[in-house]
């Protein structure tokens, strides 16, 4: 209705914030943000981001203020550990009419929480979800997210694909759908925002955990035990945090875990792959050009389970793998070693 | 009549009128122009239920359902205040359905019907401002209740300072009462909304608003307090409008909430209890009733749409906290809370507290009582719940002034959007309920009884809740040591609390601890027949012989993580 007047405005140039931006140009104009010149000015030149042609209708900006000032609908697709950074240049721009539908699939922890170990523990109002801290340091109530099986890659191959949009507000709902749909790109909307945005956060620990068996050949079987035990640990988690165990059954969940755990092209599969493959995550995380949320991930469900008593072998064990050296093979072997009584539970 | 000093606020009550001329109050143009008033409240619901309600056949099943819920109400849940002619109002309507579900009556025929029930609720609601019922009031309720404080317990302490006591030396009015006064004096309109825990909040409330200089508020009373016939002499004459809680039907619904939205966007001040309904439990409300707070919104949101560029007049949430040390209905709330909670039993309301004796004897019970209030008053909101600096205006939460009509707009143009004032009428709810818990006073006697509880929770943790209120009086024995100790710890928590801003406490508390506990022991609901706490003189002792009311008022302190602090 308004997008001749306004463009809609992406945050995060990497290839999901761009794929986002081609998605979003195909019915409007785009102002597409960066943090850094350089990087603007080579878009710009290039039309090229994260590996991915532009659209003709973005536009590249590297102001936050240009951003609030000319797009009322803006979708913030930055890693986790950045936002509340973002956010704080942002809020002095933003507006109570603005509607800000993020993209992000990781946790806020308050500073100095960060990095704990296996037995720390984490309570829910020491995590804040991107769409909570939107809440706690802006103006804006207008608040949505986005999650679903979004392979990047695939996306900007033209390839089809759907996506969930949680928010308490028809309005932000609807703007999404309308700013995002497209014969390829197929959109739903959900009350359920937490819900939704925990799916989609918490489903990259199985992301990494499927990389672990595929590198090390344990086969298929192994994969989907891991990933239907893993669900039921994320389930059981998410019952604490009162969400509604429907939400991981939706493309946030379920969908987006079948997406990422099968393919090479999830970061966070890579990484546990890589693992596998006798890798060092140091080095892992250095040679990837963006973040894997899953690994931050782990740390926080497992410092939330430990609060609150809840039983999550299979976390606890990528938690071990992952920032205290236990060996993938040996760890992951134990998974057989499980005494679980009851296929499903949390039904 | 003698000026009495406030409590924190250095100010001496009552202050002078914000608004000196009667005749200006938007009460008083109210009630002058009443009749077209209510004409257009009753409009306004019909227009609203008509444009759900498009077919004659959606409205037969309107009519219906009001129906079959207003017949249950009659025969189940009968109230003394219920006018003589309720039954044949609604046999008549009963009739009407009948005949007109017989002839296959049409929309205009349905829609005739529908606003006879609207004009019957309308004239229930209404309520009224009567300039000399006002002016008597003022003048009379200080006097009468200057006799009650002083024909009593208090004698040898004022003689000894020569000095009579008023209703000011008893409830201390606490808060940012300033910013208040300022934005009704630039034209801002206010909606109080208190706490509620006892009938005597209404009466309070009202009294406060007076001791304050502001101008009359509309004001929704709970139906049953008019049955009273002398509270509701004054009530009908002071702006209260009546709320009854028993009917949950759509068009009563309907009409209640275009009454309140009118008058808002006339400007009245207004004044409902959010909770909806006294607390059970004693805790602050976790949960308020959306109805009338959704009206905050529509009004806001219409004062904005009839001047969508210019100018347009602010409405400011005030909420407030009232502590007592001594709750008179204490036993019969905390009994519905544990039935209702613990058995989830169908709860039927009661109708106490009915005749004029009963709320007599109560007030002068309470007065007579050595017992202090505390009502404070919180810093005003928008009515997004965003704070406002000296002059009204809204700011975020890094301090920037906010335009309000932006939330009602989408690429700037001015939305009207029923599913997003609603959540905004959520979040408007849930920083209420931050501001009550904010605005709380601590009293010694609801330190005591916190922990008191909490150590006795201690000493059985097997026990459930249930199990432990039943507990023989000879359980319940504290040592003075074992409380004073708890005291302790949970002060310091609270102390760092109120340093932040977070939470308030009673001058009494700081200062000496044991001083403070006596007094708490002391005066915890001092007039009940059972004690929640007593002191053994011979022993040392601290003792109970109501665990339940132990309970209700160590509820006070509830949300704030203090049990961790034991």
């Amino acid at each position: 209705m308004t997008s001749e007047q306004f463009p809609v405005g992406v945050i995060g140039a990497g290839s999901f914030g761009t794929a986002v931006a081609n998605l979003l140009a195909e019915n409007s104009p785009v102002l597409l943000f960066t943090r850094s010149p350089e990087r603007a000015e080579t878009m710009r030149n290039k039309r090229i981001s994260s590996g991915q042609n532009l659209h003709e209708q973005v536009e590249v900006t590297e102001s936050l203020q240009e951003v609030a000032e000319r797009c009322y609908l803006i979708f913030p697709i930055i890693p986790s550990e950045y936002f509340a950074d973002m956010l704080s240049v942002l809020k002095e721009h933003l507006r109570p009419d603005h509607i800000l539908i993020h993209g992000t699939k990781g946790l806020y922890v308050e500073p100095g929480l960060e990095h704990f170990g296996l037995d720390a523990k984490l309570y829910r109002r020491q995590v804040l979800t991107m769409t909570e801290l939107i809440l706690r340091d802006t103006v804006v109530l207008r608040v949505g997210c986005i999650h679903g099986p979004n392979l990047s890659a695939e996306i900007a191959r033209g390839l089809p694909a759907a996506t969930v949009i949680g928010s308490h507000f028809d309005q932000v709902i609807n703007e999404g759908k309308n700013a995002l749909r497209s014969p390829r790109f197929q959109v739903y909307g959900s009350y359920d925002v937490l819900g939704i945005e925990l799916a989609g956060v918490l489903k990259n620990i199985l992301a990494i955990g499927s990389g672990m068996v595929r590198g090390l050949e344990m086969g298929e079987n192994a994969r989907a035990l891991l990933m239907t035990r893993g669900l039921s640990e994320l389930i059981h988690l998410g019952k604490i945090l009162d969400i509604d165990p429907r939400a991981f059954l939706g493309l946030a969940g379920i969908g987006d875990i079948i997406a990422t755990c099968s393919s090479p092209l999830s970061r966070n599969y890579s990484v546990g792959f890589r693992l596998a493959k006798g890798e060092k995550l140091k080095g892992i995380i250095e040679s990837m050009e963006e973040t894997a949320e899953g690994v931050h991930t782990v740390q926080i469900a497992l410092g939330l389970a430990n609060a609150y008593k809840v039983s999550t072998p299979i976390i606890a064990m990528l938690h071990r793998i992952l920032f205290e050296d236990a060996p993938v093979g040996e760890s992951l072997q134990r998974l057989m070693s499980y005494r679980i009584s009851k296929d499903v539970d949390f039904l | 009549m003698a000026k009495a000093q406030g409590a924190d606020s250095g100010l001496r009550f009552p202050l002078d009128q914000v608004i000196d001329n009667l005749k200006e109050w938007p009460l008083y143009q109210l009630s002058r122009d009443r009749e077209s008033f209510m004409r257009r409240v009753i409009a306004e619901a019909e227009q609203d239920l008509m444009s759900t309600h498009r077919t004659a056949a959606s409205l037969q099943s309107l009519v219906a359902t009001t129906l079959y819920q207003e017949k249950i109400r009659l025969t189940r849940k009968p109230w003394s205040v219920d006018p003589p002619d309720e039954k044949k109002f609604w046999t008549h309507v009963a009739s009407t359905l009948t005949r007109l579900e017989q002839e296959n009556g049409d929309q205009q025929q349905w829609q005739e019907l529908l606003a006879e029930i609207l004009q019957r609720y309308a004239k229930e609601i209404q309520g009224n401002f009567h300039m000399p019922t006002y002016r008597f009031a003022r003048l009379f309720l200080p006097v009468a209740f200057n006799r009650l404080l002083n024909a009593s317990g208090n004698r040898n302490f004022s003689r000894i300072f020569g000095n009579r006591l008023g209703i000011h030396d008893r409830v201390h009015l606490d808060g940012n009462v300033e910013r208040l006064r300022q934005i009704v004096k630039d034209g801002g309109t206010v909606v109080m909304v208190p706490t509620h825990f006892s009938n005597l909040d209404s009466i309070l409330v009202g009294y406060a608003i007076d001791a304050l200089g502001l101008p009359a508020f509309i004001y929704g009373a709970g139906l049953n307090l008019f049955s009273a016939r002398i509270l509701a002499f004054f009530m009908n004459r002071l702006g209260a409008y009546k709320v009854d809680r028993r009917k949950k039907n759509r068009i009563y619904l309907d009409a209640l909430k275009a009454y309140s939205t009118l008058a808002l966007e006339r400007g009245c001040h207004s004044l409902f209890f959010p909770g909806g309904t006294r607390s059970r439990s004693g805790a602050i409300e976790q949960q308020l009733k959306l109805g009338l707070l959704s009206t905050v919104i529509e009004a806001q949101r219409r004062m904005i749409s009839q001047s969508p560029t210019g100018e347009f007049k602010k409405i400011y949430i005030a909420p407030v906290v009232i502590n007592y040390n001594f709750v008179l209905e204490a036993p019969v709330l905390i009994k519905d809370h544990l039935q209702e909670v613990g058995r989830e039993r169908f709860f039927v309301e009661q109708d106490r507290y009915s005749s004029s004796g009963r709320i007599a004897r109560f007030i002068l019970r309470f007065f007579t009582a050595g017992s202090d209030i505390r009502i404070r008053f919180g810093d005003p909101m928008d009515i997004l719940g965003n704070p406002v600096d000296e002059q009204g205006q809204s700011l975020d939460p890094s301090g920037k002034a906010i335009d309000l009509r932006a939330y009602f707009q989408q690429g700037g143009v001015l939305i009207q959007d029923d599913q997003r004032d609603f959540e905004y009428t959520k979040i408007l709810s849930t920083r209420i309920v931050e501001a009550f818990h904010r605005y709380n006073t601590v009293m010694a006697t609801h330190l005591v009884a916190f922990c008191a509880f909490q150590l006795i929770k201690k000493r059985y943790p097997t026990l459930d809740l249930y199990q432990l209120l039943r507990l023989p009086v000879e359980d319940c024995i504290w040592t003075w040591e074992s409380l004073r100790e708890g005291a302790a710890k949970v002060m310091g928590h609270v102390n760092s609390l109120c340093e932040q801003g977070k939470l308030y406490r009673e001058p009494l508390l700081k200062g000496e601890l044991d001083k403070a506990l006596q007094h708490g022991i002391r005066n915890l609901g001092i007039y009940h027949d059972k004690r929640a706490l007593k002191l053994d003189k011979k022993t040392g002792l601290v003792l109970s012989d109501d665990l339940r009311l132990l309970y209700f008022y160590h509820n006070r302190m509830s949300g704030y993580g203090f049990e961790h602090d034991l």
